[in-house]
């Protein structure tokens, strides 16, 4: 069905989101385009932005240029220069010196000393891909109506949302019916536009019927939902369940023969590898349904297969774990993961829908859950869980309190000081002070937040995305303006067990063994181990630490969770939802570390801080069994924003038959301890040496960097000497 | 009752089924030329000193009881003739350059530490390996051992060289599950030449434990240019036997020079590549013609 293969075809399809072939007849130049854009946005200051972000949506799929591919099955392509997030931009900076201005400059402090951020978060996001599937963007657009008609007496608010949920499905059929029109004028040099035509025209006129049809129209959702309505697209959903009926239909009625169905699904995966998405593109395969039973089809099975053969690292896929996983599906993911192909996260969902529970949700929506994201689970189609909003830092507000409230690294008053001088009698009272730290920022970052949210309507009107979500609907409201079931935000916090092995230190340097005073400690610290090197290393070498199975740091760890998680769960947030709690440092360690200052572990200043729920590098020294012990104390219910145990094992213990059994085995006592997610990287120091020497040879080494993969040779040289120290602590 | 042992390891994949701990006892009667746990070899404790690691502090030179650690601007210097082994310098080196193999144990302070990963037994199959050296020097010992952990329904292992007293294996009998028994040799000149003793009690012990009808795993170490000629007379030597499962070929590697450099040892092994993985399949397929589950440590 092809006039080249796929291999023939695949360098050019890998590049093409990044040398593009516009059709220049089709629409108008990027630059006047944003002008226009701009223009609309001026025009109805003032009016409803809802209104006013639908017809610049509609604007740009009506004058954008596009593009087909005619070496490709799927088409997406609009010429567009993020028009939409570079005018909401515009909105945003305005809001922040204008209604935002005082509560920003009242936040400032805690943000430039690093101990917490609150941010706005757009992204993040799973539409109701089930509804797309089965509805298509007609029948959306025709719910939209029935839903408007069902009511008597219509507000402003639902009105304008009614009127913009129109505009934006009748533009996003047409932008269907504009790359359908493109790709039969190709067709008349390349066969295979002709069905790519046809597919495009279905999708405008009814819901998709063929497996080509149903990735087209994930395809095409992306663009619109991701790049003309700017609400950031973290999921393409479960894409064996979702798409398991088209693939089985396609070869019931003969239509293709699996390897026809295999090349789309290369096409596919291709193409989302190809458009280098931010922290890579997520869905996911299997769970369990409501009775227990596996959810996995044969489908689940060819998507990783095909992803192994391509041998690419992105699109990433979240594996939903259960006790009845089918082995062998458990085993060939294990197998990808030990050849290095590791874009994989497992999450449990028992622990993952017991969490949901807990902050409110119904056990049927928990059960319908979507990871989107690194390992943050919602309820699909019912919830916006914002699952990016503040950031945490305990360890710089443990070094905050070890201040009395004062941050030594930018020299900034940050908190309110205890009022003891600097001088704690005992342990107890400076854990209670740094408590009451912790609260602190939490409440300041939850403040900033709210205060955020309150303003989404002028900011991040989503009538596409709250269109496929039957709540928003129903109220005619925004799903950025409460319309959504479950609206909720989040806190995650991080370092946590460079903070917990510091109080473990400072526990016993200055309270149990007193080797110095509190002021003396806190000098030593501040002239970062001055002198001091040979408490560091006793301190490093000797203490306990979190991760090897001992009580003595392990008690702290589960207390601070589970303060820090009945500071954040629950608590009520600016749009009618409430907070979760997460705990991932992903790839922020880095850059807090740079600003936390040397820390009572033996943590130089500037160091990476603790990554996500592991032990601080290398000092899980009783190695992986103890570390799962220690991890799994923790009662991941209480955190429902999602955190991950990233495991580092050696190449070596991973060879052959028994070493598939080992992963295996850590994988299921993983889980059956309670632990909610957990990625493996299967690491040799030699080849990562080798690697960082010689990157040339080595451009396709794949490493998890926190919740999704990258390029080994891509990383600065600090994060690939954090991997070397990571995988020389994993060989012993 | 105490043993002396030089090490425990936990998550260990390659000392029989599943997920294991193994513990390391001290002391063996062989000397084989490759012995990449040197550390067993000598039933005394033993101070084991890793030069790049000191970070000259000075700690073990005010620590020790009999001058063995001088400190000079220049650097540190050991002095092995006069160090007891005591271990007194351990504790206080910050660098994590001294470490004592050989510490005294009970089985009351063995057996939790080995419970401890018993989640990952049963979900792999595993169990508690004891190796060595040799273990079944400590034979009374290891009998107390295994027969606790069998009350604790763990599955044990025993990783020998088989070179003990028969009554040694009799007493851990009852209380093994498999045994992982290590053949180097046929030709009892090659043996001794690799080894230092004969291989004639070996083998007998051999045939003693498949009569007892006892689950065993056999592991060959391949070293080019020691005992590569042996392959073809241990198939043949293992073919009757009923109670043998998996012959596993062990590719030589010289991974543990530097632990012979950090104990004062002569390094013994022999100056010889790891075979290449078309040399090692064709071992295995020497010892497959014999009708023998044999398999490539390498898999």
């Amino acid at each position: 069905m092809l006039w080249n293969t796929f291999e023939e075809n695949r360098p050019r399809l890998e590049k093409q989101f990044q040398e593009h072939n516009w059709n220049r007849e089709s629409g108008m130049e990027p630059d006047e385009l944003f002008e226009k854009c701009l223009e609309i946005s001026q025009k109805e200051e003032g009016q409803s932005r809802m209104l006013t972000k639908a017809r610049i949506f509609q604007y740009i799929i009506e004058n954008a240029q596009i593009e087909v591919n005619p070496l490709d099955w799927f088409a997406d392509q609009l010429n567009h220069s993020g028009c939409t997030a570079r005018i909401r931009n515009l909105w945003e900076k305005a809001l922040n010196k204008g209604p935002m201005k005082e509560v920003l400059q009242e936040f400032e402090p805690s943000r430039a000393s690093f101990a917490c951020f609150g941010e706005m978060d757009f992204g993040h996001t799973s539409p109701d891909w089930t509804a797309i599937m089965e509805l298509g963007l007609p029948g959306l657009l025709e719910r939209v109506q029935k839903n408007r008609d069902r009511h008597k007496e219509l507000t402003q608010e639902q009105r304008d949302f009614y009127d913009a949920a129109e505009i934006e499905y009748r533009a996003a059929i047409h932008f269907a019916e504009r790359l359908s029109v493109e790709a039969r004028r190709l067709a008349d040099r390349y066969e295979k536009m002709k069905e790519v035509s046809v597919s495009l025209a279905h999708l405008a006129t009814g819901a998709p019927e063929t497996l080509l049809e149903a990735m087209q129209l994930s395809c095409l959702w992306y663009t619109l939902q991701h790049d003309l309505e700017a609400v950031w697209l973290r999921s393409l959903g479960g894409l064996d369940r979702l798409f398991y009926p088209y693939y089985q239909r396609d070869l019931e009625s003969g239509r293709y023969t699996e390897e026809e169905l295999r090349e789309l699904i290369r096409y596919f995966l291709l193409r989302f590898y190809a458009k280098k998405v931010t922290a890579n593109m997520p869905f996911y395969l299997g769970g369990r349904d409501r009775k227990g039973t596996d959810t996995l089809n044969p489908l689940s099975y060819i998507l990783v297969e095909e992803y192994r053969k391509l041998n690419i690292y992105d699109p990433k896929m979240h594996i939903r774990y259960h006790p009845n996983i089918a082995p062998d599906f458990l085993n060939l993911i294990l197998s990808c993961i030990r050849e290095g192909k590791n874009s994989f996260v497992f999450i449990n969902d028992e622990v993952a829908e017991k969490a949901l529970v807990r902050l409110g949700e119904d056990p049927v929506h928990a059960n319908n859950y979507v990871p989107v994201g690194c390992y943050e689970c919602a309820a699909l189609g019912k919830e916006v869980p914002c699952s990016v909003n503040g950031r945490l830092n305990l360890a710089k507000v443990l070094e905050i309190a070890m201040h009395d409230g004062f941050d030594p690294v930018h020299h900034l008053a940050v908190a309110p000081p205890s009022g003891r001088g600097g001088q704690w009698e005992t342990y107890e009272d400076f854990y209670g002070y740094f408590k009451e730290l912790t609260a602190f920022f939490v409440q300041g970052s939850m403040k900033i937040i709210n205060a955020f949210e309150r303003r989404y309507p002028e900011l991040i009107p989503a009538p596409l995305f709250s269109g496929t979500m039957e709540e928003c609907v129903e109220r005619g409201r925004d799903a950025y303006a409460g319309g959504a079931l479950y609206n909720n935000s989040s806190i995650n916090a991080f370092a946590i067990a460079t903070t917990v092995d510091s109080l473990v230190a400072l526990r016993r340097v200055v309270y149990e063994e007193k080797r110095m005073d509190f002021a003396r400690f806190r000098e030593v610290l501040d002239s970062n181990w001055g002198g001091q090197e040979m408490l560091r290393l006793y301190i490093r070498n000797t203490y306990p630490k979190y991760g090897n199975n001992q009580p003595e740091a392990d008690v702290i760890m589960t207390d601070l969770v589970d303060y820090v998680a009945s500071q954040i769960n629950g608590k009520p947030n600016g749009r009618g939802g409430v907070y979760r709690c997460g705990f991932f440092s992903i790839d922020w360690r880095m850059i807090f570390g740079k600003h936390t200052g040397a820390t009572p572990d033996g943590r130089l200043a500037g160091e990476p801080l603790s990554k996500n729920m592991s032990a601080v590098t290398a000092q899980d020294k009783e190695g992986v069994t103890a570390l799962i012990h220690s991890v799994t104390k923790i009662d991941y219910t209480a955190i429902p924003n999602g955190t991950v145990l990233d495991l580092v094992l050696h190449s070596s213990a991973v060879q052959g038959k028994e070493g598939l059994g080992a992963m295996n085995a850590l994988v299921r006592t993983y889980f059956e301890q309670g632990g909610l997610a957990l990625h493996i990287n299967v690491l040799d120091p030699s080849v990562l040496k080798n690697a960082q020497a010689n990157p040339e040879q080595y451009a396709n080494l794949q490493v998890r960097l926190c919740g999704w993969n990258v390029h080994f040779v891509d990383l600065s040289k600090e994060e690939q000497d954090d991997f070397i120290r990571q995988s020389e602590h994993a060989a012993g | 009752m105490e043993a002396i042992i030089s090490d425990i390891k936990r998550f260990a994949v390659h000392d029989g089924d599943g997920i294991r701990t193994t513990v390391f006892f001290k002391g063996c009667p062989l000397r084989c030329r490759w012995c990449h746990n040197p550390e067993g070899i000598d039933r005394r404790p033993q101070l084991s000193y890793i030069a790049k690691k000191c970070i000259c502090c000075g700690a073990c030179a005010v620590l020790c009881p009999n001058g063995a650690h001088e400190i000079f601007p220049e650097g540190h210097r050991f002095h092995r003739e006069r160090c007891l082994n005591c271990g007194a310098c351990v504790e206080g080196c910050m660098g994590q350059a001294l470490k004592l193999y050989g510490r005294e144990i009970s089985v009351d302070q063995l057996i939790p530490r080995l419970l401890e990963d018993r989640a990952f037994y049963e979900s792999s199959g595993g169990g508690v390996t004891v190796s060595g050296g040799e273990p079944l020097v400590q034979a009374d010992f290891c009998r107390e051992l295994l027969k606790r952990l069998k009350k604790e329904g763990v599955h044990t292992a025993v990783d020998t060289c088989g070179c003990v007293d028969r009554r040694a294996i009799d007493a851990v009998m009852p209380y093994t599950d498999q045994f992982l028994y290590d053949v180097k040799a046929i030709d009892e000149a090659v043996h001794i030449c690799c080894t230092g003793v004969s291989n004639r009690r070996i083998l007998e012990n051999l045939a003693y434990i498949d009569a007892c009808g006892k689950a065993i795993e056999i592991r060959i170490p391949y070293v080019p240019g020691m005992n590569d000629g042996e392959i073809a007379g241990i198939g043949a030597f293992l073919k009757n036997f009923k109670s043998v499962g998996c012959v596993k070929v062990l590719p030589y590697h010289s991974f543990a020079g530097s632990k012979y450099e950090a104990l004062g040892l002569e390094n013994t092994m022999p100056r010889t590549e790891p075979p290449d993985d078309e040399e090692l399949s064709r071992a295995v397929a020497r010892l497959k013609a014999f009708g023998l589950y044999a398999v490539s440590g390498r898999e």
